[in-house]
């Protein structure tokens, strides 16, 4: 009956379409695709890293014995951090900026053991964490954008089958990663200046992770009215914390483990870590003070960085000294007011080192 | 292996290859074989085990039925199947039961045991009632050829509908399994069903189900206008789920060069409960009436006893969804209502008016005959499904569903709606027929930026709990 390929030429057609599928995928993955279509711009931060990497080891090839590292692994209110500044205070010390927006543990542990790899030391870190970076969701631009096929290996036990899927999806499909926003693509045909634009903003990017090791400070005080942040406050905690059933936070099993990881980590390598909670506005931080969850979910942590002796600064316990409190949303504070907090933090590491 | 996951995509093109490279029908039909024990073992090894246990466990009754058309040997074989399926399926829910009247608190915390742990098998439900058909046809002599246990076990277990259905018979399979052809004309159907199955499932039935899912696991906090959209959204959810399924299901059999049945034919477009079941679960429902609705009597035993053995049919197979008394509600309530509906025809208290008005009417009562009945069927338990009626019903304040939310909801179902209404006019235009060879890349490009802009996390489909 030889009823096969070879008799019938038809049977190839599901084939052929795959493959022409799967090759009409990698075309939206192109550079000069991607400048009409793409319009998030989570990936310009999350790239960069490689070449921050490379920064990081070019410096410590020259690095002085008496010179310190300090590495911060956070999100985007970690951004603001000035190296320039933190080298002013203490001219020792030299900062890389790894946060990247929304980022979970799980990404920072990934950069940690990535920086450790490369060979470098580090002397201090300081690892952020707020409740948001705790839920699965908050591992969508780091599957998408960062892990490799090694890390996603060794780690299969801590993620998630989904997570797994994802992560083999994003890097299987350009679409996944860069999904083609066709309206986006229409506005920028009709303006090539919106094209200019987000090119701009890119290189922008580019530019002050290189001048800023990472960082992306902004010393200009933005404020945004405060009368305004109780309904933004809302409306942002309703995003962040979207109710699944009668509960509104699902602290993710893995990222627990990874944030748990990251601490082992630093102990193993004799790094001066300190786990750092951003200040926020103050309607955001009513909401959290009285949900359900977030109280359970800070004495989880500080419990855990005790276990390790690790020090905590919860930046909310400094909020009464803290002069400069202008934010330019509900959750970032301006980034004219980081001189202030970042002595705050200088300190805390000072005092940690001290009683070492 | 979830259809719509990459894995299962992987899987099937591999399965494709290698099957229409094989160039003997043997070959093929042990390929076949492999792939799909491959396909549930990827499930759990040792319940494949089971299930492989009780497909020969089936084949040893089917061989000594045709030997010996023993009724004694029939009810043996069907009490163990039951017995089977009733050890994973009810366990938990006639302890619970019997628990409550007798008051052994032994058998009250048994459910929460760490060490005794009854798991659902997979596609238990399925297979013990494609089974039981089979053995039962056997008995009947509808089936009168013996067949192989090659033939059997691929009946049983063949991976495009193993999970959740099309409930197959034998007729319909065996005569393409021994005559496997590459047929030209199932190229597109089956690629299309693919394409079609996808977008139902990933971009609406999974969203629709994000947006909802958190009403319904704590409704009291919402208010009644939440609740009664989350209903009718739950609906469209279900019916993207299930025959998004069934459509992939579809489409993977025909790439083989098999036809399996359908399953949905626009069931919210039917214009009576007993359209509507014509409409949905198709294979179900004739299962059901062959099996259960006959052998009661059917209504050969008098009007009365007809509607009795209508409503005792519909509440088994509630049963058989889960064992949850609110699925034993839903099936009671279909039962109740298509005896209605035949008392009405009997007393000639039908309208039996051709206009369109009348026709719209019609619809709008069978669709809302589904959706009370989706309330039931979704409702965590009897407590959560009494505390919906009660919010619906006394115009009950609570938290609305947000704006957005509400818009996205009501978009996907429009857009649900859209689809079931194209698949109504059965016929393909002319024009789509003609140009099909551009239309089908075409369409599966679109669908790859839809799910690359649209798809969120990829949901296990609703009937694979049954």
């Amino acid at each position: 009956m030889n009823e096969t390929f070879l008799k019938h030429k038809f049977l190839f057609y599901p084939l052929l379409l795959a493959g022409f599928i799967f090759c009409f995928d990698k075309f939206f993955g192109t550079d000069f695709v991607r400048k009409y279509t793409e319009s998030r711009i989570e990936y310009s931060f999350y790239a960069e890293k490689g070449a921050l990497l490379e920064q990081l080891m070019a410096y410590q090839s020259t690095k002085k014995p008496d010179e310190k590292l300090l590495i911060l692994f956070g999100t985007s209110h970690m951004g603001e951090f000035s190296h320039k500044y933190i080298h002013e205070k203490d001219e020792r010390i030299t900062t890389y900026n790894f946060s990247a927006p929304m980022a979970p543990p799980s990404y920072l542990y990934y950069n940690l053991q990535t920086v450790l790899s490369a060979g470098a030391k580090i002397d201090y870190a300081v690892l952020e964490i707020i409740p948001e970076i705790f839920q699965d969701a908050a591992n969508e631009y780091a599957l998408k954008f960062a892990y490799d096929w090694r890390f996603m290996f060794e780690n299969k036990d801590f993620f998630s089958s989904d997570e797994m899927e994802s992560f083999v999806h994003a890097n299987l499909f350009s679409v996944v990663r860069f999904p083609p926003r066709l309206n986006i693509a229409m506005q920028r045909i009709k303006d090539k200046n919106k094209i200019a634009g987000f090119e701009y903003f890119n290189s922008m990017v580019h530019l002050a992770t290189k001048q800023n090791n990472g960082g992306i400070p902004n010393p200009i005080i933005h404020e945004i009215p405060e009368n305004v942040f109780e309904k933004e406050s809302k409306i942002y905690y309703a995003q962040a914390f979207r109710k699944q059933g009668d509960k509104s936070f699902k602290e993710s099993t893995a990222q627990k483990k990874f944030f748990e990881k990251f601490l082992e980590t630093c102990k193993q390598n004799n790094i001066q870590v300190l786990v750092y909670k951003p200040i926020i506005s103050k309607p955001l931080q009513k909401l959290l003070d009285e949900s359900d969850f977030y109280e359970v979910w800070w004495k989880d942590k500080i419990e855990l960085a005790n276990k390790s002796g690790i020090p905590v600064l919860n930046l909310v316990d400094h909020a009464s000294s803290i002069q400069c409190q202008k934010f330019v949303d509900v959750h970032h504070l301006s980034g004219g007011c980081y001189p202030e907090i970042t002595d705050i933090l200088l300190k805390k590491i000072s005092t940690t080192d001290e009683h070492r | 292996m979830l259809f719509t996951s990459l894995l299962f995509a992987a899987f099937f093109l591999v399965v494709y290859i290698i099957f229409w490279s094989i160039p003997n029908q043997k070959g093929k039909e042990f390929w076949l074989l492999i792939a799909s024990i491959v396909f549930y073992g990827s499930w759990s090894l040792g319940f494949l085990v089971h299930f492989l246990a009780v497909v020969g466990m089936n084949y040893y009754f089917v061989r000594l039925l045709h030997k010996n058309q023993s009724k004694r040997l029939i009810n043996t074989a069907v009490v163990i199947n039951l017995v089977n399926l009733g050890l994973f399926k009810y366990f938990y829910f006639f302890t619970d039961i019997f628990a409550s009247l007798s008051g052994i608190s032994a058998l009250t915390n048994l459910r929460n045991s760490t060490t005794f742990k009854i798991i659902l098998p997979l596609a238990i439900s399925f297979y013990t009632f494609q089974m039981l058909a089979y053995i039962i046809d056997v008995y009947r002599k509808k089936v009168e050829k013996e067949i192989s246990l090659l033939d059997f076990t691929i009946f049983i277990l063949f991976f495009p509908q193993l999970i959740a259905g099309p409930i197959m018979r034998s007729q319909d399979f065996l005569p393409e399994l021994k005559n496997i052809k590459a047929k030209p004309e199932y190229l597109s159907p089956g690629l299309s069903f693919i394409a079609l199955g996808i977008l139902k499932k990933v971009l609406i039935a999974d969203n629709l189900a994000l947006l909802i899912d958190p009403v319904w696991t704590a409704p009291a906090n919402y208010d009644w206008i939440t609740i009664l959209l989350v209903a009718h959204a739950f609906t469209w959810q279900i019916y993207c789920d299930f025959s998004g399924y069934t459509d992939i299901a579809r489409g993977c059999a025909f790439l083989l060069g098999f036809r399996i049945p359908e399953n949905f034919r626009s069931p919210f477009l039917a214009d009576s409960a007993r359209d509507l079941w014509q409409r949905w679960h198709v294979t179900l429902s004739t299962w059901l009436r062959d099996y259960i609705y006959i052998p009661l009597g059917g209504n050969r035993q008098g009007e009365f006893r007809s509607y009795i053995n209508l409503i005792l049919t519909f509440t088994l197979g509630g049963l058989w969804h889960g064992a949850n008394f609110t699925y034993i509600l839903w099936g009671f309530y279909h039962g109740v209502i298509l005896a209605l509906e035949r008392v009405f025809e009997r007393f000639n208290w039908r309208i039996t008016s051709t206009s369109f008005l009348w026709k719209l009417v019609c619809i709008f009562y069978a669709y809302h005959v589904f959706v009370i009945g989706a309330m039931m069927f979704r409702s965590n338990n009897m407590g959560d499904y009494l505390l919906i009626m009660k919010k619906i019903l006394t115009v009950s304040s609570g938290n609305p569903i947000s704006v957005t939310d509400f818009e996205t909801i009501l978009y996907l179902c429009f857009f649900s709606f859209i689809i079931q209404l194209a698949q109504y006019f059965e016929t393909v235009p002319n024009w789509i027929l003609k140009s099909k060879k551009f239309l089908i890349p075409l369409s599966y490009i679109i669908l790859l930026l839809l799910i690359s802009l649209y798809s969120k996390s990829g949901k296990e489909f609703v009937y694979f709990q049954f």
